[in-house]
């Protein structure tokens, strides 16, 4: 865990469409992905216009939070030293059951613990106001 | 229309490659595009067409130190690495439509001593432009830790090792292959220091798969290259070498890798046939590659997109010295950006030149005729051009 003086990690200040999916998320406490309400096609990350029926019609819909390693960054070295301490640390993309893919931090697992295709759950943390962190854990 | 052949590259050069210099960016652009124009026999004021580098300098800084007062054409092309193959194809189309005739493209960067000021360094505001990207990666990707292009690339890299069970010591032979090719060029950073198998496998890991010496050299440089038509090109001092064919291609969504249908597509792999189909030659017929080498994995799916061997055979194909200067198909013969330096792939161009030239010196591939340049850039935007002697 990183200690009182190492430097802090990023925390982004969303904007825009960006920022209705961080306060969806927040607001619920658990992922919510952005829909469109017309064809019903989840996308993600955030699009104003449907790439399937170019609705501009949406909303941020509940998803179940399981899915599986898709793939992931296995991170020996860092030039972020908000992470310096974490090292190392893998950043995993999952594929949600409901399709979309979504990147979060693969906690409690050391490199070569988790493969591929393992299944897992996305959860999210508050960061500030703005900002949903979202954690990936084995299922 | 048809612009295959419609413009020849008849001028280039590069600087020194250096980790660690007092020349800011700029000087370093200036010294490579004025040795350039120099190198096809013009006079500076007769550019009338510029391609600057994304961020650094302007094209009309470039023109103004040129004495170049009839620009007709200036564009930036935003695809990283990928930019300056593809720019060759935005030259050859301004050069093919009577827009503009004796056309520079140019990159330069303080690759090394961006993040290593000299104690010296003056501070300086020119800077890279951030990527087209740059939104998705800093709201979805740099939270979580992911921040460089080695993190960025590992999340299809991580596919595409796992789906064709690609070991370190299938990709160490695009770095030791590199590596022995920058012995035999007097600009190349890692010129006379040789690499065995024990020292790429004892390099640490950076993200997996990825190794220290997968990766490319952080250089300070620049360089720079000089396209007119093939007819001008006669009158000029060097044997011409006319762009043949050429694309860029953009993987889908572009700005954002993992929601990708397929993440293993590439930029190139919608290039590349496009690129051939204009050039009328096939892969097989190549004499040399220069594929940009920003890490190991990277040149072995650019060598598969580019239709030198199927999906997942790339770890075959770089075997065996079948990649090195006595091999069929001789590959990055300056060392590439993994050992020679990094101009962004503008050295893959100047290489390729000098090569149809038959001015490469120890690293000369015999009677090449016909060759390929690749770019890679961003989140795997994708250039290529298919170069021929005149
Ligand atoms: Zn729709």
């Amino acid at each position: 865990m990183s200690t009182a003086k190492s430097a802090r990690k990023y925390v982004p200040k969303p904007e825009g469409l960006n920022l209705e999916f961080h306060l969806a998320c927040l607001e619920a406490g658990t992922l919510r992905i952005q829909r469109c309400t017309d064809c019903g096609q989840f996308r993600h990350p955030q699009r104003w216009y449907c790439p399937s029926c170019h609705s501009r019609n949406y909303d941020f819909a509940p998803v179940s939070g399981s899915g599986r390693i898709y793939s992931m960054a296995v991170n020996h070295f860092t030039v972020d030293r908000g992470w310096a301490d974490e090292l190392p640390y893998i950043t995993a993309v999952v594929e949600l059951d409901e399709g979309p893919r979504v990147v979060g931090s693969l906690r409690d697992v050391q490199p070569g613990q988790a493969g591929l295709g393992q299944p897992v759950r996305v959860s999210v943390e508050p960061r500030g106001e703005e900002f949903a962190y979202l954690w990936v854990d084995l299922a | 229309m048809d612009i295959s052949g419609a413009a020849a590259i008849v001028g280039v050069a590069e600087t020194d490659y250096m980790r660690g210099t007092s020349l800011s960016v700029p000087e370093l652009v200036l010294e490579a595009t004025m040795a350039a124009i120099a190198d096809a026999g013009l006079d500076p004021s007769e550019i009338d067409g510029i391609l600057p580098p994304p961020g650094f300098i302007s094209s009309e800084e470039i023109a103004a130190n040129l004495g170049a007062d009839d620009i007709r054409y200036a564009v930036t092309v935003h695809m990283g690495g990928a930019s300056p193959v593809a720019a060759l194809q935005s030259a050859t189309m301004a050069i093919a439509a009577g827009i503009a005739t004796n056309v520079v493209i140019t990159v330069g960067w303080n690759g090394y001593s961006a993040m290593r000021p000299r104690p010296d360094a003056r501070p300086t505001k020119r800077r890279l432009e951030p990527g087209p990207f740059v939104d998705v990666s800093r709201n979805f990707y740099a939270p979580y830790g992911v921040r460089s292009a080695v993190q960025w690339y590992s999340m299809y890299i991580q596919r595409y090792v796992d789906l064709y069970d690609v070991e370190p010591t299938d990709a160490a032979q695009v770095a030791l292959t590199c590596r022995e090719h920058a012995h035999l060029n007097d600009k190349a950073l890692m010129g006379g220091r040789p690499m065995t198998m024990d020292d790429y496998l004892a390099s640490p890991l950076i993200t997996e798969p990825m190794r220290k010496f997968d990766c490319c050299l952080e250089t300070d440089c620049a360089a720079a290259v000089v396209l007119t038509s093939p007819e001008r090109a006669m009158d000029l001092p060097h044997a011409p070498v006319l762009w043949l064919g050429g694309a860029e291609g953009h993987p889908y969504p572009a700005d954002e890798i993992t929601n990708r249908p397929d993440m293993l597509k590439l930029g190139l792999d919608s290039a590349a046939p496009r690129a051939f189909a204009m050039a009328g030659v096939q892969p097989a017929d190549m004499d040399f590659l220069q594929i940009y080498d920003c890490f190991t994995y990277v040149v072995m799916m650019e060598l598969e997109a580019i239709g030198m061997c199927p999906k997942g055979a790339a770890k075959e194909f770089v075997a065996d010295g079948n990649i090195s200067l006595s091999g069929r198909y001789p590959m990055n013969t300056h060392g590439g950006l993994l050992s020679q330096g990094h101009a962004w792939g503008l050295n893959h161009v100047v290489e390729a030149a000098r090569q149809l030239r038959h001015e490469a010196g120890d690293a000369q591939v015999r009677d090449a005729e016909l060759g390929v340049v690749t770019g890679y850039g961003d989140l795997g935007d994708g250039s290529i051009a298919v170069l021929a002697r005149g």
